[in-house]
Parts: C-alpha cells; structure tokens; sequence
C-alpha cells in the first residue's frame, strides 16, 4: 500500500459533487452575513451610526469593533511581536477593505441594503504603500509600534530577523569575484478555487458549532476562542472539505469572528460567503518583496559568503512577515552551504492588505534571487550552472548554522539526475553561445535553465503535534480519528495508505474520520509542510499500537509467539503455517471477552523537533527548525517568440528528494500544481494596485495560468529515505518546496534563450523584441 | 452574488419585440446570451427596470445563405455555431477566428454575434463592483467627471473589445436596426460614437442580423488577436485584415483594430497608399507601420499600452504576410 | 429590500430526467435556483461573473455557466449537473478516469470541469490535445496544473474510441 499509486480515497464524493464544502453547507433558517469595508487607506474612525441600518426590516445583528471586545489577533502573537489586529476595527482603518463592520440579515439583499445604510465618519490620515517610501523618517505612522532593539533608522518596522555568522573579513579578502544584484518579486495571489466561507451556529447549548473553509481546524478553534472569549471545549470546528488553500486560509479572519459573533447574538446560524473581487481586493496574499543580495565566490565558484538584506512589504498589520523574513534566512542557508552570512530582513508595514504565506512562503523569492544570481556568477566565471551547484550543494551530514543536522540529502544526485535526463550542459551551451553570437535570427528562441530549492518538514508553532486513533469495527475493519484536513493534497488518502501497510488490510477497509476538533485527536493542521510526517507519523503509531495489541492476543487464542504471526487482510497467522489463523473480528471478540470488555484502541502521537522546547526564535533565526529538509532540482526548457515577447514553458523537470514517497501519483499532483503556480509566477500573474487599490480583482484580470499554458512535466524520484515498518520515518515536504526551483530555473532559461536577464518578476520581454 | 430584480420578458416574435420597447418607453434592457449584460448587473452598473430577453425569437437564431449569395446572420447566434458555420470558409476566414478565440467555451455556447459586437466598453475602472465603486468617486462612464485611465481626460476612453466587430467591418458586414417599425441597414462601422461611455449611436434600435455581402473573387481575410493567456482573454489589441487579390496584387485592402480604443478603429487611407504597389515584405512593413500609427491604446485594461501598440504593428505584419504567402497554396 | 413587491414565479425546470417545480424571482440565476433552492450543491460557485467555470452545467447537451443564465431562460431545456452524471449509482468512465488518473485534488473545480468535458464529447468523439484544452480554457483549476485532468480525459477518448472500433 505504501509507495504505490492509489486513487484518491475521497475522489468518489468529489466526482459526484457529493463533497459538502463549507460553502455547501446550508442550515435553516440561516442569515446572510455582509461586511463593511474601509474605503480609506489610513484613517481615524470618529464615529460609526448603524442606527438606520438596525431598522431596515430583515437585519437580525449589527457588530462593529465595539462588539469586538479589546482583543487583538496575530498570525503569530509572542512578547516581541504582540498581536496587532482587531478583528473589526477599532478606532483606525490601515487599508483599503479592513472589516469595519458586519451585519446579520435574512437575505443578500437586505444584508447589503443594511451595509449601505451605516454611516462612517472618518479623519484621514496620510498613507503609504511603498516600502521604500514608509521607512523614512518622514513616514505616516502606521502602528505606534517600535521594535525594541531596532537599530536602523527606519520607520514602519513591523519585524526584523537578523543572523551573521562566520568571517565576513576574511571571506572579503579570500573572495575572487563578488556579485551584487537587487531583485524584486510582485504581490501575487492563492487564487484558491472555494472563497472564504464560513458558516457559524450558536446552538441553544452554548456551543458555538463553526464549518470554515481553512487548513487546520485546531488553529482556527484556537483563535476562535481566544478572540471569543469562550472556552474550547465551547467551539466545535466540524469538518468540510476545503476547496484550495495554498497557505491562504491559515489566519483567523474576521469573517470568522464575525458569523461566530453575529450567531451569538442571533442564536441562528450565520453564513458568510466572500465574494470572489473581496478576495482578490482585500484579503491576504502572498509576499512582494525586494532582496539585495551580495555573493562573494572564489575561483572556483565556491560560495565564501553572502551578504543580504530582504524587505518584505507585510501591508497594514503584521500577518505572517515577520515568519516570512525568518524564513528567508532560511531559504538562503539552505540548498548551499554558506559558509559565511550577514542576514537583515525587514517586514515593513504599509497601507495595504495583510500578508500570509503562499506556497514556499518566502523560498520563491528567495530562490528567485539567489538562483538567479547564481547563473550570473557561473557565466562570469565560466562555470557552467550544474557544476556551480554542485559545488555548492548541502550534503548528508551538514549542520545548519542554526545545529540542524541535514539528515539525508539528494541534492547532489537531484542536479546529476536532472542533467542526465534533459541533456542540460549541451543544450544551456549551445543556446548561449548562439545568444552571444547573434547568430540566432529565428523568431522562436529556446532556453533551458536550472534551479535548486530545499525545504523543512514542518515546525514548531500551535498546535505542535498530532495524534491519532485506531479503532475496530466488529468485522475488523478499521476507523482512524485524525484532526487531520484535507485540502486537496491528498491527506486522508495517504493516512489510509499508512494504516493499510501497517495492519496489511485493503485501503477499502479503512474509514477516515477527520479534521473535527470534538471528534479527533489534535493535528497540527495542512501547513507549515509538516502533515504527512507529523500526522503520517502518529497514525503509524496508532497503527502500531493496534497491531500490537492484536498481535499479542492473537498470540494467546493461536498459542504461539507473536513474533512467529504475521496479518493480511484482517487475518492473523502462523508465518510457518497459514493454515493456523484466526480473524480480526475473532480476535476482537475474544479480546473483549477475556478483558474485561477492552476493545482494542490504537493510540499513536507524533511532534518534530521533539527535544526542542519551542520553534525557532523569529529574531535571530537561532534554535532548531525542522527535523528534516527535502530538495530538490528543476530544470524549465523554454521557447521565447522573440516578435511578441510570449514566453511559453515548453517541459519542466523535477527531480525531487521527498524523502519516501507514499503515494507517487499524489506526489506528481503536488508538483504538477507547484509548476503550474510557478509559472504563472514567472510569466503573467501580478496583483496590480494603486494607492491601496486592487485594479485585476478577478480570474479574469489576475493572470493565472488555464489550461491552454499548461505546462508538461516529469519527474525524477530520487529515493533518500527507505519506508521500514516499525520506525518511524522521514517521509519530507513535497506540498511547498517545488514552487521555488523551477521559478528560477524559468527566470534563467529565459535568459538563456534571450539573453535578457529578469530582476524582476514577471518576466517581461518588451524591449528586446527583434 | 444576486442580480438586481427585473421583471422579465421573452417576446417570441420580433411584432410582440416592437411592441413591448414601446410600451416600456426606454425603460428596458435587451439581453440576448446575457455573458456581458449578467456580471454588469451584478456588479450594479446597470439596474434595470424590465429586461427583455429575445432569446425566444425563433427567427433571430439563424444563419442563411441567401439566393444573391449574402449571408444573413441572427442577432442572436451562438458564438460557437459561428464557428462551426465558418469554419474552412476561406474568404470569412476572419470571422471563423474571432469567433474560435472569444471567452471560453461555455462563453462560445452562450454568447451570441449580437451581445458580441454590442458589448459594452470596458475599463479596469469602470467594471467593478459595488464595494469597489464605493472607494472611488464615478468616473465618466459612472455619471461623473473624471477619468482614472487618462488623468484629466474630459472624455471616456473605454475601451471595446468585442472580437467580433474587427472581422464583419472588414468583410463590409451591415447591421439591421429595428427602428420603430422600421428596419434600417447600417453599415457596421458605422453604429460606433467612439465615446467610452456611450459607446453605440444605434439610439433605440434593436439588432435583428447582419447582413454579409457576397464575397468577391479573390477575398480572403484573417484575424489576429493579442491577450496574454491563450485563451479566455477580451483582445487587449486585434487586427482584422481583408484583402482582395487580383492579378497577384492587393486590388483592396481593408483593416480595422479592436481593443486599442473606443471604437472599431478602421485604417484609413491605406487602399491609396498600396495601389499599384509591388507586394513584398517592405511593403508590409509600411503598411503595418501606417496601421501602428493610427493605434492609441489608452492605461485601461490587462497589458503595457507600449507593447498592445507594438503588438499591432506585428499582427498586422503577421496577418497580412500569411495571407498574401498562404493564397496560392 | 424584503417584501419589495417583487412578484413570484412557479416555473418548472427538468433537471438531471427530473422536473422540479421552483418558485423564482425574474433576477434569480439558475445557479442561485440549483443551489440554494433546491440543494443541489456539487454545481460550484466561485466567481459569479463566468470567469471562472466552476458553476457549468449541460443546457440541451452544451457546456454553459450557470451563474449567467437566468433560471427562467432553463424553461423547456434539459439540465445536467454533475449530479446527473452518474446513473444507479455507478460513475461514469469519465468520473472514473478524474479519480484514476488524479485529476481530483481539491475538487471544487472538479465539477465544472467534468462538465465541460461531457460537452466536448457531446460535439466532438475524438478532440485532439489543442481541442481539449481549448474546452477546458474557462475552468480554472489552481491545484493540478490541468496535466492529469488533461491525461484523464485523453484516456476516455482513447477508451472510448477502441471500445468502438471493438464493437
């Protein structure tokens, strides 16, 4: 079962348009809930009147910031970085869209007619929306916040992450050639296919039951309860299927609040649903962000050093910036070994829409930046681009700056595979030199670019583990409680496949119940790229358990060691002898029968980092990270029009090191979908704003690839990790690592079909048309 | 997201048509496909009182080939039947094109030729929705008096993109108006103001077909359109080219860009300049440079203005040599 | 806006072989019917304003968007959702395929999608590549990258296509 290329469990419910989303669900007598929105960047609030709205016939609630309660959320809340929002606003608006109130009414229609109705009274104050622009001394305040121990000058420093190590000295001296480039990546988008949905019901027993489109239930009720001030045995998120997240639906949102709020005061269930243009206009987004970055190489192009300086644009409040600079770090002293580093990146706020990870969050950027320049330095050195990163490449054995030891590692036999399979040295030389030369007058150019990426295997943040349970049915089939969520990824699927290998059943006879925090045990939720092996990790010891258990009673009613029985298809037996057997039904009879009315339970739990107290520290990127780190190395071939300046990615490879791949047609799925998102990255997509302004607020507008771009791909596995039954096992990330990688490898395979080098994404090729 | 209420009609002749415009006295809105007309009142940029859907009109959904060898298309149309009706149609090749590359499927099956070439103009600052509309005080389109595509303009610079009017201008397509009673050709380049905000001086008439003429020996056409997907995108630049051929030489040529301005945007001036002249690739060039001169794409829609005006120049090139290589053959 | 005068309608709408018996406004969509009338949720609603093709459903056999077809317009017509997909209980090769070939992830565009292909068959038996994609443009999907969607459906034509020739 493990290994294997297994449908997906959930994809007969999917097919049939049986899965219930959040947006499916439907209660009765439910209310419509609409939100009022800032149509300023930056203002005071001096005074909000619902009084007209409250009286439109049909309006059930109204809650502004003074329902709100004085509590502030965060995407992280710790004493450095205290959380910064309010749920609705308070006295102030920071951007255009923040939620200023909410109204509760029988229809969509009375539910605006009521938004209408509210008067606002505002004093604008100044705004800024350029990074560069809010840093200044001369600055509008966005946050009376300051950093305690902020050195620079600089105005609007939501967070600051800085780490140094090594000789910088002496790497200056040792250093042959040193780079220096800036480069800029664009405000892009989730685009997840389900809108932000959440439907609340208070229930006349006090509990405030909440269906959420998200990525981790036990996050959300977190949040929820905190926010609420109600207890969590108070809240119950149920589960629904969850129609996309890419990183964009792990934050508390207001609407969240709003409907649990709204419920409350109604005692009837309140449905918020946003509309697609609120999504693209003021919900979160990925991260723009400008590095400088300064390498120092000797000859040979062996990385001495590097020197840089990330500014994250975080919008209005804090969201996931300051993670998203610490990780960047991150995303530098990871795929090479940096000998030498002087890292500052800034998360600087600014009158826009909050921030939140995206697939990578903060690895395309980075790999954009460094990859890019990497191809630069090679050509300057005349080095081609697989001999620099091999070069370069973190092996099995090396320690992390920050004491993380590098586990395994595929990187070298990643970039060896890759340029074996798609022919990489003959083809970037050939292209280059009839660049060069000009000798190419075709209209269609091709290029072929290489990029490297690696990524953790989940973290330490709330909630910092995972469990399951197993448990029997009469007949011996099974059901697995895991708080577990399914976003598309695949994750019940793969935790059926772990069961299924560890008690030898058919994956038919496994039922999944999951992502409920009444229901199941606690998950650290589909983030952080830790799923799989956290959550992987507790059911397999779950299934353990039970094994064991069933094993060790089988022993007694076969008469045998159990060491000498072994179990398929809920049969346990002899290994010398077959013949001698006894069902999992039989057994479980027994069992109960002899224990006193035991049934067997299977119990496993899992947490990484598990000698760690706590994830690593967000100011100077000190203390371990991740138990392990997946890499990878993408080549994109490309075809450039050089009369239209279209860009087309012909194939991408991927040769991956995921550790073990438990389902391989889930693992293509993942990359397939990174590719695609990278290339809409590299070529079209861009959230374009003016003054707080979201001007392609639609699927129209927002140019993610359709089906028409896309892009073939192949794969290369490259197997670092056996599966062993009985251990536990670094099975690694695969859901965000290969979004960064091809990326660059797009970025530099323009280049070497142009000869145009892009600092800035999206590619564009206008004033080199031929 | 709802539509604003309406009340519906669905007239099944076009007497009954002509009878209900009059007895609404303006106060109705024409929908035939509903593509464009639904997500603008969804977005509340139109609220109207009535709604009149003629879907329902039999006699507006065909195609025919007439005795004089004119084609007569339905307002009403579907995208898709277009395409199907067109395809390998050498002299209308144009028309087969635009069609294939409108919206997207679903789009081609509901949208019809009328509500096509009768779009409305659209900005990235007009087609918004309400909550937008609120940050920002109404542009000329929205009853106000400033333009956030061309700071200071006086005037709407909208811009249309209905793929369809490039190839029937071309192809010398008439519309036929339903003026009280009265039905009145016009030929089609002719029912544009060229105002963003008002973009149609049809007045009160309603579209009831197109009127093709038969096509000369040696007419071929083609059209070209520039989006930055392949496929789904309104035209942010188009170039239908006509030419008739007549003893290896371009005995007429006509051209008209869409997606660069207000309007369908007719190359003037370029029959003279071509008559008599040799066809070689300079010659293209020239033309195509006239063409590139007379495009004014404003800030208002997906792309850099500098590249959809690049992008003509190079269609026009492209359409032109593909026609001229590709007739012999 | 409640009680605005807003006169009802009782029409009927045959959907998947069944008629239904709905009261509708004018403005209603038949998308706003489907769903929120008559509970029948697989059909998707993503972006309301036909970008997105998530709400496709069949009209008389072609792919449309139900968020821009008045649900009075789908008087007389047969309706599909992908509820109508699967008969007694058993999916169709195609359903099968999307989950074979992994075609499914989220599965909120999975719908939509799976309409827009019976459309495609209904038309055209044997679409080539460019065809398939060019049927499928306006269905955004953000987590497949469309490659196993595109395997799954070049593998019904191909199935489709022998069983034929075997006939």
């Amino acid at each position: 079962m493990i290994g294997r290329r297994i449908p997906r469990i959930d994809g007969p419910i999917k097919a049939t348009g049986e899965a219930k989303y959040t947006t499916d669900i439907y209660l009765p007598d439910m209310l419509v809930a609409k939100m009022l929105r800032s149509p300023l960047p930056h203002a005071k609030i001096l005074n909000i009147d619902i009084s007209k709205a409250k009286k439109i016939p049909g309006v059930k609630a109204i809650i502004t910031g003074r329902d709100a309660w004085d509590i502030r959320h965060g995407f992280i809340e710790t004493p450095r970085y205290p959380a910064d929002q309010y749920c609705l606003a308070n006295d102030r608006v920071r951007y255009i869209g923040e939620e200023i109130a909410c109204v509760a009414a029988v229809d969509e229609d009375t539910a605006y007619e009521a938004i209408d109705a509210i008067k606002v009274t505002y004093e604008e104050l100044p705004a800024v929306f350029d990074i560069f622009e809010a840093i200044k001394p001369d600055a509008p305040d966005i946050h009376e916040f300051r950093l305690p121990d902020l050195i620079e000058p600089f105005k609007n420093v939501g967070g600051r992450c800085a780490n140094s190590f090594g000789d910088m000295e002496a790497a200056f001296k040792k250093a042959y050639l040193i780079r220096e480039d800036r480069f800029e990546t664009q405000l892009r988008t989730h685009c997840y296919l389900e809108p932000q949905a959440t439907v609340a019901y208070y229930d006349v027993n006090g509990k405030l039951n909440v269906w959420t489109s998200s990525m981790g239930v036990f996050r959300k009720r977190m949040h929820l309860s905190k926010i609420l001030h109600m207890p969590l045995s108070k809240i119950r998120i149920h589960k629904s299927w969850v129609g996309g997240a890419f990183g964009g639906k792990i934050d508390l949102f207001s609407h969240e609040f709003c409907t649990s709020l709204l419920s409350i005061k109604t005692g009837k269930p309140v449905k918020y649903v946003a509309e697609r243009d609120e999504i693209f206009s003021y919900f979160r987004h990925g991260q723009p962000m400008v590095i400088d970055l300064k390498t120092l190489v000797a000859k040979d192009g062996t990385i001495l050093g590097q020197i840089v300086r990330c500014y994250n644009n975080c919008g209005a409040y804090r969201g996931s910036g300051v993670v998203c600079i610490f990780l960047c770090w991150g995303f530098i002293i990871l795929p090479y070994r940096i000998p030498t580093l002087d890292y500052i990146g800034y998360s600087i706020y600014t009158n826009n829409p909050v921030r939140a990870p995206q697939k990578g969050h903060g690895a395309p950027q980075v790999r954009f930046a460094v990859e890019s320049q990497l191809d630069i330095i090679a050509e300057e050195l005349g080095i081609d681009p697989i001999e620099i990163r091999l070069k370069n490449a973190r092996q099995k054995g090396d320690i992390l700056p920050n004491g993380d030891t590098i586990k395994n590692a595929g990187l070298i036999e990643c970039i060896e595979e890759i340029e074996k399979k798609t022919d990489f040295r003959k083809k970037y030389s050939k292209n280059l030199k009839e660049v060069k030369q000009y000798k190419n007058n075709t209209r269609f150019r091709r290029g072929i670019g290489i990029g490297v990426s690696s990524y953790f295997t989940g973290t330490l943040i709330y909630p910092h583990n995972s469990a399951a349970i197993i448990k029997f049915n009469d007949d011996g089939t099974v059901q697995c409680y895991t708080g577990a969520l399914d976003i598309g990824q695949g994750a019940e699927t793969i935790l059926a496949q772990i069961i299924a290998e560890e008690l030898s059943i058919d994956i038919k006879d496994i039922e999944i119940i999951a992502g409920d925090t009444d229901n199941t045990p606690v998950d650290i939720g589909s983030w952080i790229s830790g799923l799989t092996y956290v959550t992987g990790n507790a059911v397999k010891k779950a299934s353990e358990d039970a094994r064991k258990q069933l094993l060790s009673s089988a022993a007694i009613y076969l008469n045998v060691h159990m060491d000498s029985l072994d179990m398929r298809d809920r049969i346990i037996f002899v290994k010398d002898n077959p013949e001698r057997s006894i069902t999992f039904s039989k057994v479980l009879e027994n069992h109960i029968r002899d224990h006193k009315g035991d049934p067997i339970i299977g119990k496993g739990f899992f947490r990484g980092l598990k000698d760690a107290e706590h994830g690593p520290s967000l100011k100077n990127a000190k203390g371990a990270w991740s138990d392990s780190y997946a890499f990878d190395a993408q080549v994109a071939e490309v075809e450039v029009d050089m009369h239209t300046g279209k860009i087309k990615v012909i194939k991408a490879t991927t040769a991956h090191d995921c550790g073990f791949p438990i389902n391989p047609l889930l693992v293509e799925g993942q990359i397939d979908g990174q590719v695609s998102m990278a290339a809409g990255q590299a070529l079209s997509e861009e959230i374009i704003m003016e003054k707080g302004i979201t001007l392609n607020p639609s699927f129209l507008e927002y140019k993610l690839p359709i089906a028409t771009e896309m892009v073939e791909n192949d794969y290369i596995d490259i197997i670092t990790e056996e599966y062993k039954k009985g251990h536990h096992f670094h099975t690694k990330e695969v859901g965000e690592g290969y979004v960064s990688g091809i990326l660059a490898a797009i970025a530099n395979a323009v280049y070497n079909a142009t000869g145009v080098r892009a600092k800035r994404l999206p590619i564009r090729i206008i004033n080199n048309l031929s | 997201m709802q539509l604003p209420h309406f009340k519906y009609h669905a007239p099944r002749s076009i007497n009954t048509l002509n009878a209900l415009i009059e007895k609404m006295k303006g106060q109705a809105i024409i929908m035939a496909g509903g593509t464009e007309l639904i997500p603008r009142m969804k977005m509340r940029l139109i609220q109207p009182e009535n709604l009149i859907s003629i879907l329902k009109i039999k006699e507006l959904e065909h195609i025919k080939i007439k005795k004089d060898k004119k084609i007569e298309i339905g307002a009403t149309v579907r995208i898709d039947n277009l395409v199907n009706f067109f395809k390998e149609n050498r002299p209308f090749n144009a028309i087969f094109q635009a069609a294939n590359m409108v919206g997207s499927q679903q789009i081609r099956n509901m949208a019809t030729i009328g509500g096509n070439i009768l779009q409305n103009t659209r900005c990235k600052y007009y087609n918004r929705t309400l909550q937008w509309q609120n940050i920002m005080p109404p542009c000329h389109k929205r009853g106000g008096n400033i333009c956030y595509a061309v700071k200071n303009s006086k005037r709407c610079f909208a811009v249309y993109q209905g793929d369809m009017a490039a190839p029937l201008i071309v192809l010398n397509g008439k519309g036929e108006f339903l003026f009280d009673k009265n039905f009145i050709q016009k030929p089609l380049e002719d029912i544009f103001t060229g105002n963003g905000a008002m973009p149609f001086n049809v007045g009160k008439g309603v579209l009831i077909k197109f009127i093709l003429p038969q096509p000369e020996d040696g007419l071929i056409s083609t059209y070209k359109k520039y989006r930055i997907r392949d496929g789904m995108d309104f035209p942010i630049a188009g170039v239908a080219v006509a030419i008739k051929i007549k003893n290896k030489k371009i005995d007429d040529i006509k051209i008209c860009l869409i997606g660069v301005s207000s309007a369908p945007v007719v190359i003037k001036d370029i029959k003279d300049f071509i008559s008599e002249k040799k066809l070689t690739d300079k010659l293209i060039h020239e033309i195509s440079e006239i063409v590139y001169n007379q495009a004014h794409p404003v800030e208002n829609t997906d792309g850099d203005i500098n590249k959809r005006r690049y992008m003509i120049k190079q269609m026009t090139f492209e359409a032109i040599k593909e026609l001229i290589d590709g007739y012999d053959k | 806006m409640i009680n605005k005068g807003v006169k009802k309608r009782l029409i009927t709408l045959n959907i998947n072989d069944r008629d239904y018996h709905v009261i509708i406004d004018d403005r209603d969509t038949l998308l706003y019917i489907l769903r929120d009338k008559l509970m029948l949720t697989g059909t998707k609603d993503a972006c309301g304003v036909g970008e997105c093709g998530a709400c496709t459903v069949l009209v008389d056999g072609k792919a449309v968007l139900s968020c821009l077809m008045l649900a009075i317009d789908g008087q007389g017509k047969k309706i599909t959702t992908v509820e109508g997909l699967a008969k007694d209980g058993k999916l169709t090769d195609l359903q099968k395929a999307f989950i074979q070939y992994g075609a499914i992830q989220c599965g909120y565009c999975t719908s939509g999608m799976l309409m827009s292909v019976v459309g495609l068959f209904n038309t055209n038996p044997n679409p080539t590549k460019n065809d398939i994609k060019k049927a499928i443009e306006g269905n955004i999907c953000r987590c497949t990258g469309y490659n196993k969607i595109i395997d799954a459906i070049e593998a019904v034509k191909d199935k489709r296509l022998k069983d034929k020739n075997d006939r």
